[in-house]
């Protein structure tokens, strides 16, 4: 989990173009969205892709239960981690 | 006579129609009309006892808000639609505006439907209200542009003659938010007067939208190019046939986009262009043409500097927009570029000029200036001088902290979208020999190397002339594919490069590369390896001394030299 964690946090550097920040500076349990890092919601389609692309899973943006995963790195990880599984 | 009948606004044939898919459920046109006449009774109510006559409506759910807009349309005398409910937005309008929907206020007024009805309330037999949207203005405040409901029903009407549906229960489903003209015209009040059904939701998954799109078929998209142009081809597209329209507005579609969104689901999108000061200008169909075609009626002339003015049957009179036009003979227009600080991003309209002054009172900021750089997106760049204080955070708690603070106090008043993603501190802001700031110069201090071409930074440090930047070689770098096969190396002119890369912030502005001098290849840099780069600016000379060591052992040197530079 701590590889996959450190794994999405360099995809999301990656994927999102983001500059100054190193995956150190990325906390796990600190907000993506509106606070935190304050991604926005066309980083939240990008990386909704990259993540259906690199790990072939899928998504239901419909789902209320989404939201709750794309919350912050960790619960990314377990989301990714049990839809792969 | 801005009045609208309640026979012209609605144009269900049967108490039986559906008027909207919700989270209830399907909506008929016989419940709509009970939950209407209810939520407008209890609005009079509330109008009446507190004397407002201006409300601001907010509302995430299409099927909600329409309720709450056609009562206040009904019963007050202003229905203001902001693009977004966040606290700067409620704060601006003050005591005298009553707020509809979904606020962070407990006094907000929202829609909260009984079980059970009483048959006798009546829906409103007529409807008054002016609307008011905001746009961004030139100079960066939006702007307040007010519509009669009559207005925006001549344009629907145009729509509906030129892209008739041949079938009468079509369904709506969008990705755009009604609280927008052009989700407010298509998603909600097209649906109305045709008397189609909408779905209340916006989608954010493209799968679910092509999946409900088969099950309420025949349906029509109304996108914009931020969804057409994320794809994922494992998406079950072929649910898409069962679409019998998809718009796109908001911004110019990529035609590849067009082309790939047909090939994908058979339909050929319809781009409208149009602002909300305008609402609908023209439209056209990439896979036919480039061209802007007029709507009916609408008239376009080259106004003075190249600016496209229009005419049209929902505008009282001619108005110049800012955007520089192109007239064929035939009446249709190429569209040439902004004529004001205005750009667009993923659809939104975003004044560079507001970026700038919210900045500057910033207490960490002096000047700032703001640009669009095109990264994998396109985004806003900032290039900017920083106070006292605003110096001492970068000292202290380095550039992502300062830039953290920065966007954090932004997102008050901006969305996410108009948020800058890179920034450039200076000691001056760069100016050529006339003393002029040019885009050209800005744009130098953004370092056109993608991320993916650069190694992977641990630690990097930097103090007035010197910098110290610690990475290592990660094996996926572009440079080493190739080179060699067997045993690949990092090639001595992508030293170089990365040495130009990271010293540039050492820089003068305005520094142009002239020649290099003693350059020396000792070792071989291969993948895995830690480095440390050094670099040192000479400002006397104008030159930069970098050398490549390794962490390891007795930090043996890969390679070094000095990068020379004259002034433009």
């Amino acid at each position: 989990m701590k590889e996959l964690v450190e794994e999405l946090k360099i995809l999301i550097i990656d994927v999102l173009n983001l500059e100054d920040i190193t995956p150190e500076e990325i906390v796990a349990d600190e907000p993506l969205f509106g606070e935190g890092l304050g991604l926005d919601s066309i980083d939240a389609l990008e990386l909704g892709l990259a993540l259906q692309k690199k790990y072939k899973i899928s998504i239901d943006a419909e789902n209320e239960n989404t939201k709750s995963h794309f919350a912050n790195v960790n619960s990314l990880a377990k989301f990714v981690s049990g839809s792969c599984a | 006579m801005n009045e609208v009948q309640f026979e012209q606004l609605f144009g269900y044939q049967s108490d039986q129609a559906i008027v909207s898919h919700t989270d209830r459920g399907k909506i008929s046109f016989v419940q709509f009309k009970y939950e209407l006449a209810f939520v407008a009774n209890e609005l009079k109510k509330t109008i009446v006892k507190t004397g407002v006559t201006k409300v601001a409506l907010f509302c995430e759910d299409s099927y909600e808000f329409s309720l709450l807009f056609f009562a206040a349309l009904s019963c007050t005398q202003s229905v203001v639609i902001p693009a977004n409910n966040k606290r700067f937005t409620q704060q601006s309008f003050g005591k005298e505006t009553l707020l509809l929907g979904d606020w962070a206020n407990k006094s907000a007024f929202s829609v909260d439907i009984p079980g059970e009805y009483e048959e006798d309330i009546l829906p409103p037999d007529y409807f008054t209200a002016e609307i008011q949207l905001f746009t961004s203005g030139t100079s960066g405040e939006p702007q307040i542009i007010v519509k009669t409901l009559q207005q925006l029903l001549n344009e629907i009407i145009t729509h509906d003659k030129k892209w008739p549906s041949r079938i009468a229960n079509t369904t709506i489903l969008a990705t755009v938010s009604h609280q927008h003209i052009y989700g407010l015209l298509f998603k909600l009040l097209w649906p109305v007067v045709s008397g189609w059904s909408f779905v209340s939701k916006t989608y954010v998954d493209i799968v679910g939208l092509l999946k409900d799109a088969s099950k309420w078929s025949p349906s029509v998209w109304i996108a914009s190019p931020a969804q057409l142009s994320r794809r994922i081809s494992s998406w079950p597209w072929e649910l898409g046939k069962s679409l019998t329209r998809i718009f796109s507005s908001g911004g110019p579609l990529q035609e590849a986009d067009a082309k790939a969104i047909y090939d994908l689901c058979g339909v050929e999108p319809i781009e409208v262009y149009g602002s909300t000061e305008t609402g609908g200008i023209a439209w056209r169909n990439q896979l036919r043409g480039k061209q802007w075609n007029p709507l009916e009626g609408v008239k376009v002339t080259e106004a003075r500097g190249g600016l496209l003015q229009v005419f049209s049957p929902w505008l009282p009179r001619g108005f110049i927009c800012q955007d520089r036009v192109k007239i064929y003979e035939d009446g249709s227009f190429e569209l040439q570029g902004r004529a004001d600080r205005i750009v667009k991003l993923e659809e939104k309209r975003i004044s560079l000029t507001q970026i700038e002054s919210l900045l500057m009172k910033d207490s960490y900021i002096v000047t700032a200036h703001a640009l669009t750089v095109e990264r994998k997106r396109k985004a806003i760049a900032i290039v900017a001088t920083l106070t006292e204080s605003g110096n001492k955070i970068l000292e202290n708690k380095g550039k992502s902290f300062l830039v953290r603070q920065l966007r954090e106090s932004l997102s008050r008043d901006l969305d996410g979208v108009a948020l800058p993603r890179s920034w450039r501190f200076v000691n001056e802001i760069p100016t050529n020999t006339q003393g002029k700031i040019t885009r050209d110069l800005l744009m130098q201090l953004f370092d056109v190397m993608p991320a993916a071409m650069a190694p992977q930074i641990i630690n990097s440090e930097f103090i007035d002339s010197n910098g110290k930047v610690e990475f290592t070689v990660n094996s996926d770098l572009p440079c080493l594919t190739g080179h060699f096969d067997a045993s690949p190396v990092v090639p001595g002119v992508v030293q170089l490069d990365w040495a130009m890369h990271f010293g540039r912030p050492l820089l003068k502005a305005g520094s142009a590369f002239s020649h290099m001098e003693v350059i020396k290849f000792k070792q071989l840099m291969m993948p895995g390896d830690s480095v440390i780069l050094a670099l040192e600016f000479n400002q006397e000379k104008n030159r930069l001394t970098y050398s490549f060591r390794s962490v390891n052992d007795s930090g043996i040197e890969y390679s070094s030299g000095r990068l020379c530079f004259g002034h433009v």
